[in-house]
């Protein structure tokens, strides 16, 4: 006499026995709907800062890239033009330029490290995507409904927190052109000797003077803005990969308990 | 009996990525270091050209212009040497990371039904002994 035994389906083993009946015998491959991970949801699309990263990372960046390197440029600029002043035959209209450009370059670099620090975390955002369209395919593999984790507070924050840091260093680029601007109307020879400089000279001197205290502040602060944004990223990288652990833990333990 | 299921045929290897080598981001990374340390070297050497104009001797009017002209090119220069490593080695160690990420999801999607498969097997081989044993013993 010989008996068949028929072996359970991935799907019949990752039947949870908690608030789901087994499935029934001959359901086909009836898929989990429930776990017991209490963040565990159903399997969402991306929502508009997934879509966003998806889109922006890389253009991000490479605007960054570009920025900095016009921030480089204007640098090197600033560079030559203070050396013409110092040389032998260096006249006051060098000073000048040499200080817009000093202006320019300060505006320009800090911008673009902003866009690259903001394209690394939507980098790391599409890396959170990535991890749960794996964690879909693998639960879909083993025949069970893909669940994934609700999305955590750090998650929740990543996208404003990177865009409010952002705009520290965009409003910082925005005042460092005016400062530029400010500078080019200044009368060179009052940039060499603010002592003989005219009223309305001394007044443009006093807001570039005061804006280059503040700026630099103001753009740092937006960069540490961004910074948090990325480590608000990684963490919640940490809690999807515990969260995927827990699941195919889960999976693995409602397999024997079925079958036998 | 296979027991893979059906959806396993849509676990491919969609979005990706593609890996690129390990060297890459280090060289990247290893060029930013360097542009910001050939930064730090000339900025020395503005600290020197600074040191000179505020000497009790009194510097000349072309170290003033080195550390300043100096000052004005380095700074930007070590910045674009962290440019470097946050816009090229850092994204592309991400990307790495993404890619081992669907290599991890492909070995597992390929992998762990196979092993709970052959578990489950085992599991149903030793109730299908134990059951005649008891049809033996009933007998």
């Amino acid at each position: 006499m010989s008996t068949t035994h028929s072996i359970s389906t991935p799907s019949q083993r990752s039947t949870t026995p908690t608030s789901t009946p087994p499935a029934p015998s001959g359901a086909g491959r009836a898929a989990t709907t429930s776990s017991r991970i209490p963040e565990a949801i159903p399997y969402k699309k991306d929502d508009w800062a997934q879509s966003m990263a998806k889109t922006m990372a890389w253009p991000m960046i490479g605007m960054g890239f570009m920025a900095v390197i016009g921030g480089l440029v204007a640098g090197i600029i600033g560079g030559v033009n203070f050396g013409d002043f110092f040389s032998p035959s260096g006249v006051t209209d060098d000073l000048g330029r040499a200080e817009v450009a000093v202006q320019l370059t300060g505006a320009f670099l800090f911008l673009g490290m902003a866009l690259i620090l903001s394209g690394i975390t939507m980098t790391l955002v599409n890396i959170i995507r990535h991890l749960r369209d794996s964690g879909r395919d693998v639960q879909v593999a083993l025949g069970a409904a893909p669940l994934q984790r609700s999305k955590p507070w750090t998650g929740l924050l990543t996208p404003w927190v990177m865009m409010m840091g952002l705009m520290a260093p965009m409003a910082a680029f925005v005042v460092g052109i005016i400062t530029a601007v400010t500078v080019g109307d200044i009368d060179s020879a009052a940039l060499a000797d603010p002592g003989s400089a005219s009223s309305a000279d001394l007044a443009d001197l006093g807001f570039v003077r005061a804006a280059s205290a503040w700026l630099p502040g103001l753009r740092l602060t937006g960069l540490a803005v961004i910074l948090l944004s990325v480590v608000l990223a990684l963490v919640t990288i940490q809690r999807s990969i515990r969260f995927q652990g827990r699941r195919i833990a889960e999976l693995a333990e409602g397999a024997p308990s079925t079958a036998g | 009996m296979t027991t893979n299921s059906p959806a396993h045929s849509t676990v491919g290897n969609r979005d990706t990525g593609n890996s690129v080598s390990g060297a890459t981001p280090i060289g990247l990374a290893l060029l930013g270091v360097m542009t910001v340390a050939a930064a730090f070297v000339a900025l020395i050497v503005a600290g020197v050209a600074a040191g000179d104009v505020f000497s009790p001797s009194g510097g000349a009017a072309s170290d003033q212009g080195v550390w300043m002209a100096t000052q004005a090119w380095a700074t930007p220069l070590a910045l674009t040497g962290l440019a470097v490593i946050f816009a090229g080695a850092v994204p592309l160690a991400l990307r790495n990371v993404r890619s081992s990420i669907s290599f991890r999801r492909d070995s597992m999607a390929t992998g762990l039904p196979k092993i709970l498969n052959s578990t489950n097997t085992d599991h149903t081989n030793t109730a299908h002994t134990h059951t005649s044993h008891t049809k033996e013993n009933v007998r």
